[in-house]
């Protein structure tokens, strides 16, 4: 019998800017449920990226300690993988290799502290924003898999494998199910949130017709069992859980057990050159076809015609341009170091788009990458970026007042 | 006798670009001290706060030779003042106290410890009652204000006695004379025109009597803010002191004060600054151009300040404590009034406010702190851009 390996695979991500009240609310919702669902469920095969920012922030207002004691007993017991992912879920296909390499090493840092010693397997990208280029990089990094959303591939004539796994430079490339994780997300058309016995039953049947065994990657915010959604992780979780036993064609597995043995068999994407990229198109997890027709393959982060992402990432450039010349493991520039590493948050260009527009975390986001140019100038004595940063600074927030008055929201909607 | 004093005022804020620096020594302070070397038998006044003489001794050491060797002959008489061209009514007591001292010393070090002046002119001539307590508090005998509060009020203004205000000599300003120097009147085709008419309008002022008058002007007006009225002009006007047709001489304010036949009489003088404007006094107070009601930019100037002040003085950290006393500069307030209005010279100030923080917050960790300030910075930048843009839009038709 042939079965339909389903993966789930949870993040938990907080901003280095998190206040007390929110986590508070979010770990009372989801994280602590949650948690302690995993340790009652050993059925209950999942990988998480727990990231090293939401560790910091539980750690900072002191809210982790059941929680992560429980997520620990979880993975100790082989029950939970642990994915890795950018300590503070910044947008890597953007950054320096250099800062990508750091966040990468930060959070395992921050995992091995909490967790014991972490074997690097799963490497997550923040918001899955992906791009060729990042993979040899996962690759001398010691990582197994990274996951791809697989949402533009048929725009490029890419077939989205089921049966089997890309395998490009030396890694393996997992899909995610785009439609599946997105549609998990949200309402479905005929009211209600989807049930986890409902969502067993579909999958039932997309396992019936299958020849060999199939899987399916579901990526999906942790935060959306108990916190977006109430009581998800009963609802959805634990109902497909016990569903499960109706189903003897479906399993569950962590991402990296679909890469055990020889299930599925690794190959190369077809050749796509002329698209502009090596393998496959860079994209994030909400990218869509005319996000990417329209040249933006991270809209969220950095849309075209976004006079904001247009000055945050001009204002990122210049502190990367300036901060890749020193030799930040020097004792006098430890600050500078702590400065630069939670500057570049995806929150802040996330909540920059016209479609989540919210200038709260994006004024933060942008004190914290001015904090990196003041301490700059005063460890170097430098301040021509400073000044030149200044002006952007001013143009940004310009351009917030604009949108402030006009209501873009609105109108976008 | 009619006794005219010309009280020059220069400056240069703390942040001034070296090449400016350069460019006004050129057309202003070097012919200027000159002069002072040339008139050795005249008497002139000058106002310089430390904030210009660190500058120039970087920049330009012969204008300040040429400036203590004119103070050594007694030609020059040099006042005391705040270091950093700080509004003193506007910030506290212990901070204007430090900004007098840091001036004396810094004066003290350049022209010797025989410095001891007895007369102060507050930056700007902004000037209330606890100011003047203050002054007097700190062993100044006299200081200067400017007589257009009292026009304004309906008070005398005296040829031939002094104010005396909380302990101090007040003399006060001709708010006329002066502002005819410094928008260089076009009738004044050359500077003996400009003597003729002081000396007439003295005698119609004071008929045959004893009297005075005080012309106070920045001394970048003559020959960088306005080039007709350069050294020739001034050579023209200082001229014919030294022969005077009648009784008309220059004087310094000590001889003034020191002089038995103006006497004093108790009076109030009301807050103000030379740059007072009766229309805005009353809706906008004294010291509009650097704080007015309802200005919201200034309000987020006055309220980093604070913050800035507050966290500085957490860390105990003599060189922010250094980079503070250079933050009071009173430009970065001025060019954030509308009628001034210049955001890049506003962005230069709270920028330097700004680094101060960040350094603060950095040593103490204060991190609700800088991210107050931050909040400030941000809605002064925003407030700023607004007007910026409001007023590139110009009048509605």
């Amino acid at each position: 019998m042939s079965r339909l390996h389903i993966a789930f695979v949870l993040e938990l991500y907080q901003p280095p800017t998190q206040g007390r009240e929110t986590l508070e609310r979010i770990t009372k919702e989801c994280y602590l449920p949650l948690a302690r669902l995993l340790v009652a469920e050993p059925r209950l095969r999942v990988t998480l990226s727990f990231t090293a920012s939401l560790i910091e922030r539980l750690e900072t207002w002191g809210l982790g300690d059941a929680l992560i004691g429980a997520v620990a007993e979880a993975v100790s017991r082989g029950d939970v993988e642990l994915a890795h992912s950018g300590a503070y879920h910044s947008v890597f296909p953007l950054l320096s290799d250099r800062e990508v390499r750091r966040q990468i090493a930060l959070d395992r840092e921050s995992k091995d502290r909490i967790f014991g010693p972490t074997e690097p397997r799963g490497i997550l990208p923040p918001e899955l924003c992906y791009d060729d280029r990042l993979l040899p990089l996962f690759r001398d990094l010691g990582f197994r898999w990274t996951l791809v959303d697989d949402k533009l591939l048929c725009r490029f004539g890419i077939p989205i494998l089921a049966s089997e796994v890309y395998r490009i430079q030396g890694l393996s490339v997992l899909l995610r199910s785009g439609f599946w994780s997105d549609h998990l997300r949200h309402p479905r058309a005929a009211g209600g949130h989807w049930t986890g016995r409902d969502f067993a039953e579909v999958m039932a049947r997309e396992a019936l017709g299958l020849q060999r065994d199939a899987y399916k990657v579901l990526m999906l915010p942790g935060e959306t069992f108990g916190h977006h959604i109430p009581y998800f992780q009963e609802t959805f979780l634990r109902d497909f859980l016990y569903a499960l036993s109706d189903h003897p064609d479906l399993c569950l597995s962590t991402a990296s057990e679909l890469l055990d043995g020889e299930r599925f068999a690794q190959i190369s994407p077809p050749p796509a050159s002329q698209n502009g990229f090596d393998a496959l198109p860079p994209s994030s997890l909400s990218t869509q076809v005319e996000d990417w027709d329209r040249g933006d393959p991270y809209p969220h982060f950095r849309s075209r015609g976004n006079p904001i992402h247009q000055g945050l990432w001009r204002l990122t450039r210049l502190i990367l341009r300036v901060t890749d010349r020193l030799r930040l493991d020097r004792p006098e520039l430890q600050r500078l170091r702590g400065l630069l590493d939670p500057a570049f948050y995806s929150g802040q260009y996330y909540h920059a788009s016209l479609w989540f527009w919210d200038e709260g975390p994006v004024l933060e986001g942008l004190d914290r990458q001015m904090r990196v140019l003041y301490e700059y100038a005063r460890v170097t004595g430098d301040s021509q970026p400073l000044r030149l940063g200044q002006r952007i600074y001013r143009r940004i927030l310009r351009e917030v007042h604009r949108r402030r008055q006009t209501g873009t929201k609105k109108e976008a909607i | 006798m009619k006794y005219v004093n010309f009280l020059f005022h220069i400056y240069q804020p703390p942040t001034q670009d070296p090449r400016v620096l350069d460019r006004i020594a050129e057309e202003c302070y070097g012919p200027l001290s000159e002069l002072f070397i040339e008139l050795a038998d005249l008497r002139f006044s000058l106002n310089i706060p430390y904030s210009l003489v660190e500058q120039l001794q970087v920049g330009h050491p012969e204008v300040l030779d040429r400036i203590r060797r004119a103070w050594a002959a007694g030609t020059l008489e040099l006042t005391a003042t705040a270091a950093y061209h700080p509004i003193l009514p506007l910030i506290p007591e212990n901070e204007a106290r430090r900004q007098l001292a840091i001036s004396l010393e810094g004066l003290r070090r350049w022209l010797g410890p025989g410095f001891a002046p007895e007369g102060v002119v507050p930056p700007e001539m902004a000037f209330d009652g606890g100011l003047a307590g203050l002054l007097a508090e700190a062993g100044y005998r006299w200081t200067v204000a400017d007589d257009g509060i009292l026009t304004h009020f309906g008070r005398p203004i005296p040829c031939d006695w002094v104010y005396r205000f909380v302990g101090l000599s007040v003399f006060l300003r001709s708010n006329y004379w002066s502002n005819r120097f410094a928008n260089a009147d076009p009738i004044w085709t050359d500077g003996g025109r400009a003597f003729r008419d002081l000396r007439n309008g003295l005698a119609d002022w004071m008929g045959d009597g004893d009297g005075y008058l005080i012309i106070s002007v920045d001394g970048e007006t003559f020959g960088h803010h306005h080039k007709r009225l350069g050294a020739d002009f001034l050579r023209q006007l200082f001229t014919p002191f030294r022969d005077p047709p009648g009784d008309i001489r220059l004087t310094h304010l000590a001889d003034l004060h020191a002089n038995p036949v103006f006497g004093r009489r108790e009076g109030f003088i009301p807050p103000s600054s030379w740059s007072f404007d009766p229309v805005d006094i009353d809706r906008e107070g004294p010291f509009a151009s650097w704080k007015a009601r309802g200005n919201p930019i200034q309000a987020q100037l006055w309220a980093l300040l604070d913050l800035v002040r507050d966290e500085v003085e957490r860390t105990g950290d003599p060189g922010l404590r250094g980079q503070l006393d250079r933050a009071l500069y009173s430009c970065t307030f001025w060019y954030a009034s509308l009628w001034s209005f210049d955001p890049g010279q506003v962005y230069k100030g709270a920028s330097l406010m700004m680094e101060i923080l960040q350094a603060a917050t950095a040593w103490s960790d204060r991190t609700n702190a800088l991210e107050r300030g931050e909040r400030l910075f941000r809605d002064l930048v925003t407030a700023c851009e607004v007007q910026r843009y409001a007023l590139s839009k110009g009048p509605r038709g």
